[in-house]
Protein backbone atom coordinates (compact mmCIF):
# COMPACT_ATOMS: atom_id res chain seq x y z
CA UNK A 1 0.00 0.00 0.00
CA UNK A 2 2.78 2.19 0.92
CA UNK A 3 4.30 1.55 -2.71
CA UNK A 4 1.24 2.98 -4.38
CA UNK A 5 1.36 5.98 -3.13
CA UNK A 6 1.74 8.02 -5.72
CA UNK A 7 -0.64 6.11 -7.74
CA UNK A 8 -3.52 6.50 -5.37
CA UNK A 9 -2.78 10.40 -5.57
CA UNK A 10 -3.11 10.15 -9.14
CA UNK A 11 -5.88 8.62 -9.25
CA UNK A 12 -7.67 10.88 -6.67
CA UNK A 13 -6.59 14.05 -8.68
CA UNK A 14 -8.11 12.67 -11.53
CA UNK A 15 -11.26 11.79 -9.65
CA UNK A 16 -11.39 15.14 -8.74
CA UNK A 17 -10.98 16.86 -12.04
CA UNK A 18 -13.42 14.62 -13.09
CA UNK A 19 -15.53 16.42 -10.14
CA UNK A 20 -15.07 19.70 -11.36
CA UNK A 21 -15.14 18.97 -14.70
CA UNK A 22 -18.71 16.74 -14.17
CA UNK A 23 -19.98 20.50 -13.31
CA UNK A 24 -20.24 22.24 -16.47
CA UNK A 25 -21.95 19.37 -18.20
CA UNK A 26 -25.60 20.31 -17.97
CA UNK A 27 -27.39 17.27 -18.53
CA UNK A 28 -30.50 17.98 -21.04
CA UNK A 29 -33.49 17.02 -19.01
CA UNK A 30 -32.67 18.70 -15.80
CA UNK A 31 -33.62 17.33 -12.44
CA UNK A 32 -31.78 17.84 -9.17
CA UNK A 33 -29.65 14.94 -8.36
CA UNK A 34 -29.26 13.54 -11.44
CA UNK A 35 -25.59 13.10 -12.29
CA UNK A 36 -23.32 11.86 -15.05
CA UNK A 37 -21.26 10.39 -12.39
CA UNK A 38 -18.03 10.96 -14.49
CA UNK A 39 -16.37 10.00 -11.12
CA UNK A 40 -16.91 6.26 -11.51
CA UNK A 41 -14.90 5.50 -14.11
CA UNK A 42 -11.83 6.40 -11.90
CA UNK A 43 -13.41 4.43 -9.26
CA UNK A 44 -14.11 1.11 -11.82
CA UNK A 45 -11.03 1.41 -12.79
CA UNK A 46 -9.60 1.92 -9.69
CA UNK A 47 -11.06 -1.77 -8.18
CA UNK A 48 -10.06 -3.29 -11.05
CA UNK A 49 -6.26 -3.01 -11.08
CA UNK A 50 -5.34 -2.12 -7.24
CA UNK A 51 -7.98 -3.40 -6.01
CA UNK A 52 -11.44 -2.80 -3.65
CA UNK A 53 -9.37 -1.29 -0.61
CA UNK A 54 -7.69 1.46 -2.69
CA UNK A 55 -10.98 2.11 -4.27
CA UNK A 56 -12.63 2.68 -1.24
CA UNK A 57 -9.52 4.91 -0.17
CA UNK A 58 -9.66 6.86 -3.40
CA UNK A 59 -13.41 7.83 -3.30
CA UNK A 60 -13.80 8.50 0.20
CA UNK A 61 -10.07 10.73 -0.08
CA UNK A 62 -11.65 12.48 -2.88
CA UNK A 63 -15.46 13.06 -1.22
CA UNK A 64 -13.53 14.94 1.73
CA UNK A 65 -11.51 16.88 -0.63
CA UNK A 66 -14.46 17.99 -2.95
CA UNK A 67 -16.46 18.63 0.33
CA UNK A 68 -13.98 21.05 1.93
CA UNK A 69 -13.15 22.54 -1.49
CA UNK A 70 -16.46 23.04 -2.89
CA UNK A 71 -19.30 22.16 -0.40
CA UNK A 72 -20.17 22.54 3.37
CA UNK A 73 -20.28 19.50 6.56
CA UNK A 74 -23.66 19.01 4.77
CA UNK A 75 -22.66 18.30 1.44
CA UNK A 76 -20.04 16.23 2.52
CA UNK A 77 -22.90 13.99 4.77
CA UNK A 78 -24.44 13.83 1.34
CA UNK A 79 -21.74 12.68 -1.20
CA UNK A 80 -20.35 10.20 1.69
CA UNK A 81 -23.14 8.32 2.75
CA UNK A 82 -23.87 8.15 -1.56
CA UNK A 83 -19.84 6.81 -2.59
CA UNK A 84 -20.40 4.38 0.55
CA UNK A 85 -23.49 3.10 -0.07
CA UNK A 86 -22.52 2.83 -3.70
CA UNK A 87 -18.88 1.21 -2.88
CA UNK A 88 -20.61 -1.61 -1.11
CA UNK A 89 -22.64 -2.10 -3.65
CA UNK A 90 -19.86 -2.24 -5.95
CA UNK A 91 -17.46 -4.41 -4.78
CA UNK A 92 -20.31 -7.11 -3.26
CA UNK A 93 -21.02 -7.18 -6.84
CA UNK A 94 -17.67 -7.46 -8.03
CA UNK A 95 -16.89 -10.65 -5.51
CA UNK A 96 -19.99 -12.45 -7.15
CA UNK A 97 -18.19 -12.29 -10.45
CA UNK A 98 -21.46 -12.42 -12.88
CA UNK A 99 -21.66 -8.65 -13.40
CA UNK A 100 -19.32 -7.12 -16.11
CA UNK A 101 -18.33 -3.59 -15.84
CA UNK A 102 -21.11 -2.08 -16.88
CA UNK A 103 -23.47 -3.87 -14.03
CA UNK A 104 -21.03 -2.57 -11.94
CA UNK A 105 -21.37 0.55 -12.72
CA UNK A 106 -25.26 0.37 -13.08
CA UNK A 107 -25.14 -0.95 -9.47
CA UNK A 108 -22.84 1.88 -8.10
CA UNK A 109 -25.35 4.35 -9.67
CA UNK A 110 -28.38 2.72 -7.77
CA UNK A 111 -25.80 2.56 -4.81
CA UNK A 112 -25.35 6.35 -4.83
CA UNK A 113 -28.71 7.29 -5.73
CA UNK A 114 -29.64 4.76 -2.66
CA UNK A 115 -27.35 6.52 -0.02
CA UNK A 116 -28.29 9.89 -0.66
CA UNK A 117 -31.96 9.39 -0.60
CA UNK A 118 -31.78 7.86 2.74
CA UNK A 119 -29.69 11.02 3.96
CA UNK A 120 -32.43 13.00 2.42
CA UNK A 121 -35.34 11.30 4.01
CA UNK A 122 -33.62 11.27 7.51
CA UNK A 123 -32.57 15.07 7.38
CA UNK A 124 -36.30 16.02 5.60
CA UNK A 125 -38.70 13.40 7.79
CA UNK A 126 -40.65 12.29 5.04
CA UNK A 127 -41.10 8.70 3.20
CA UNK A 128 -42.12 10.91 -0.22
CA UNK A 129 -38.88 11.02 -1.73
CA UNK A 130 -39.13 7.25 -2.48
CA UNK A 131 -41.24 8.39 -5.62
CA UNK A 132 -38.33 10.65 -6.59
CA UNK A 133 -35.99 7.35 -6.27
CA UNK A 134 -37.91 6.50 -9.87
CA UNK A 135 -36.86 9.15 -11.43
CA UNK A 136 -33.52 8.83 -10.40
CA UNK A 137 -33.60 4.92 -11.47
CA UNK A 138 -34.10 5.78 -15.30
CA UNK A 139 -31.11 8.00 -14.90
CA UNK A 140 -28.93 5.37 -13.34
CA UNK A 141 -29.50 3.10 -15.92
CA UNK A 142 -28.86 5.33 -18.61
CA UNK A 143 -25.49 6.95 -16.61
CA UNK A 144 -24.37 3.71 -15.06
CA UNK A 145 -24.50 1.71 -19.00
CA UNK A 146 -22.43 4.77 -20.36
CA UNK A 147 -19.96 4.85 -17.70
CA UNK A 148 -20.10 1.44 -17.66
CA UNK A 149 -18.95 1.24 -21.41
CA UNK A 150 -16.44 3.84 -21.38
CA UNK A 151 -14.96 2.14 -17.63
CA UNK A 152 -14.77 -1.70 -20.32
CA UNK A 153 -12.55 0.73 -22.25
CA UNK A 154 -9.97 2.32 -19.87
CA UNK A 155 -9.18 -0.81 -17.65
CA UNK A 156 -7.45 -3.38 -20.09
CA UNK A 157 -5.38 -0.40 -21.42
CA UNK A 158 -4.79 0.90 -17.53
CA UNK A 159 -3.91 -2.81 -16.64
CA UNK A 160 -1.37 -2.71 -19.94
CA UNK A 161 0.46 0.22 -18.95
CA UNK A 162 0.74 -1.22 -15.39
CA UNK A 163 2.21 -4.90 -16.38
CA UNK A 164 4.75 -2.65 -18.41
CA UNK A 165 5.33 -0.43 -14.89
CA UNK A 166 6.33 -3.35 -13.38
CA UNK A 167 8.56 -5.23 -15.70
CA UNK B 1 -21.88 -7.52 -21.56
CA UNK B 2 -22.69 -10.67 -19.41
CA UNK B 3 -25.91 -12.31 -19.05
CA UNK B 4 -26.54 -10.52 -15.39
CA UNK B 5 -26.28 -7.23 -16.78
CA UNK B 6 -28.98 -7.70 -19.20
CA UNK B 7 -30.85 -9.21 -16.36
CA UNK B 8 -30.15 -6.30 -13.65
CA UNK B 9 -31.57 -3.74 -16.69
CA UNK B 10 -34.86 -5.65 -17.26
CA UNK B 11 -35.06 -5.92 -13.47
CA UNK B 12 -34.58 -2.02 -12.81
CA UNK B 13 -36.81 -1.45 -15.97
CA UNK B 14 -39.63 -3.31 -14.65
CA UNK B 15 -39.26 -1.93 -11.28
CA UNK B 16 -39.60 1.50 -12.45
CA UNK B 17 -42.35 0.15 -14.36
CA UNK B 18 -44.15 -1.51 -11.51
CA UNK B 19 -43.73 2.01 -9.25
CA UNK B 20 -44.89 4.09 -11.94
CA UNK B 21 -48.27 2.29 -12.61
CA UNK B 22 -48.32 2.27 -8.87
CA UNK B 23 -48.07 5.80 -8.49
CA UNK B 24 -50.61 6.64 -11.61
CA UNK B 25 -53.06 4.44 -9.95
CA UNK B 26 -53.01 5.68 -6.65
CA UNK B 27 -53.28 9.30 -8.09
CA UNK B 28 -56.42 8.37 -9.43
CA UNK B 29 -58.24 6.88 -6.20
CA UNK B 30 -56.81 9.79 -3.95
CA UNK B 31 -59.81 12.11 -4.85
CA UNK B 32 -62.29 14.36 -2.90
CA UNK B 33 -65.52 13.96 -2.47
CA UNK B 34 -68.05 17.35 -3.30
CA UNK B 35 -71.64 17.86 -1.90
CA UNK B 36 -72.66 20.90 -2.86
CA UNK B 37 -76.73 22.69 -2.82
CA UNK B 38 -77.88 24.44 -5.54
CA UNK B 39 -74.72 24.91 -7.31
CA UNK B 40 -72.87 25.78 -4.29
CA UNK B 41 -70.10 23.74 -2.13
CA UNK B 42 -71.90 22.76 1.22
CA UNK B 43 -69.39 20.27 2.20
CA UNK B 44 -65.79 18.75 1.00
CA UNK B 45 -63.92 15.49 2.36
CA UNK B 46 -60.98 13.38 1.12
CA UNK B 47 -62.50 10.31 -0.17
CA UNK B 48 -60.69 8.14 2.52
CA UNK B 49 -63.07 9.72 4.74
CA UNK B 50 -64.59 7.14 7.15
CA UNK B 51 -68.09 8.32 8.17
CA UNK B 52 -71.30 9.68 6.97
CA UNK B 53 -72.50 13.77 6.27
CA UNK B 54 -75.79 14.61 7.34
CA UNK B 55 -76.88 17.86 4.83
CA UNK B 56 -79.03 20.30 6.16
CA UNK B 57 -81.52 19.47 2.86
CA UNK B 58 -82.85 16.39 3.82
CA UNK B 59 -79.84 13.71 2.88
CA UNK B 60 -77.79 11.57 4.48
CA UNK B 61 -74.45 10.39 2.45
CA UNK B 62 -72.25 7.81 3.90
CA UNK B 63 -68.48 7.42 3.08
CA UNK B 64 -66.87 3.85 3.92
CA UNK B 65 -63.40 2.55 2.35
CA UNK B 66 -63.48 5.13 -1.03
CA UNK B 67 -66.84 4.13 -1.85
CA UNK B 68 -69.52 6.96 -1.25
CA UNK B 69 -73.63 6.25 -1.39
CA UNK B 70 -76.77 8.21 -0.43
CA UNK B 71 -78.12 6.34 2.77
CA UNK B 72 -81.10 8.31 3.22
CA UNK B 73 -83.08 10.92 1.54
CA UNK B 74 -86.22 13.08 2.82
CA UNK B 75 -87.71 13.29 -0.91
CA UNK B 76 -90.70 10.96 -2.46
CA UNK B 77 -88.41 9.25 -5.38
CA UNK B 78 -85.33 8.10 -3.08
CA UNK B 79 -83.76 8.04 -6.73
CA UNK B 80 -80.44 8.56 -4.98
CA UNK B 81 -80.64 6.14 -2.46
CA UNK B 82 -80.97 3.66 -5.15
CA UNK B 83 -78.33 4.88 -7.46
CA UNK B 84 -76.22 3.14 -5.20
CA UNK B 85 -72.45 3.19 -4.94
CA UNK B 86 -70.12 5.29 -6.45
CA UNK B 87 -66.37 5.40 -6.46
CA UNK B 88 -64.95 6.65 -9.58
CA UNK B 89 -63.25 9.72 -10.41
CA UNK B 90 -65.98 12.03 -12.15
CA UNK B 91 -69.39 9.91 -10.97
CA UNK B 92 -71.88 11.42 -9.14
CA UNK B 93 -75.25 11.17 -7.10
CA UNK B 94 -77.81 13.69 -7.94
CA UNK B 95 -80.67 14.19 -5.83
CA UNK B 96 -83.02 16.75 -7.71
CA UNK B 97 -85.42 17.52 -5.45
CA UNK B 98 -83.34 18.19 -2.81
CA UNK B 99 -81.01 20.29 -5.45
CA UNK B 100 -78.00 18.16 -3.83
CA UNK B 101 -75.31 17.07 -5.85
CA UNK B 102 -72.55 14.42 -4.80
CA UNK B 103 -69.20 14.14 -6.95
CA UNK B 104 -66.30 12.60 -6.70
CA UNK B 105 -63.70 14.92 -8.01
CA UNK B 106 -59.42 15.14 -8.18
Amino acid sequence: MKGNCVLYGVYVSIALICTYLEGFISLPFVTPGIKLGLVNIVILVVMYSPGVKAAFAVSITRVLLVGLLFGNGFTILYSLSGALCALFIMAFSQKTNCFSEIGISILGAVGHNIGQLLVAMAVLNTVNVVYYFVVLLVAAIITGTSIGVLAKKIIPRIKVIQERGVK
Amino acid sequence: MKIADKILIAAIASLILVVFVFIKLSEAEAGYLDISYDGELIYRCKLNYEGSFETEYGNIIDISKGKVSMIWADCPDELCVKQGVISQLGQSIICLPNKTVVQIIQ
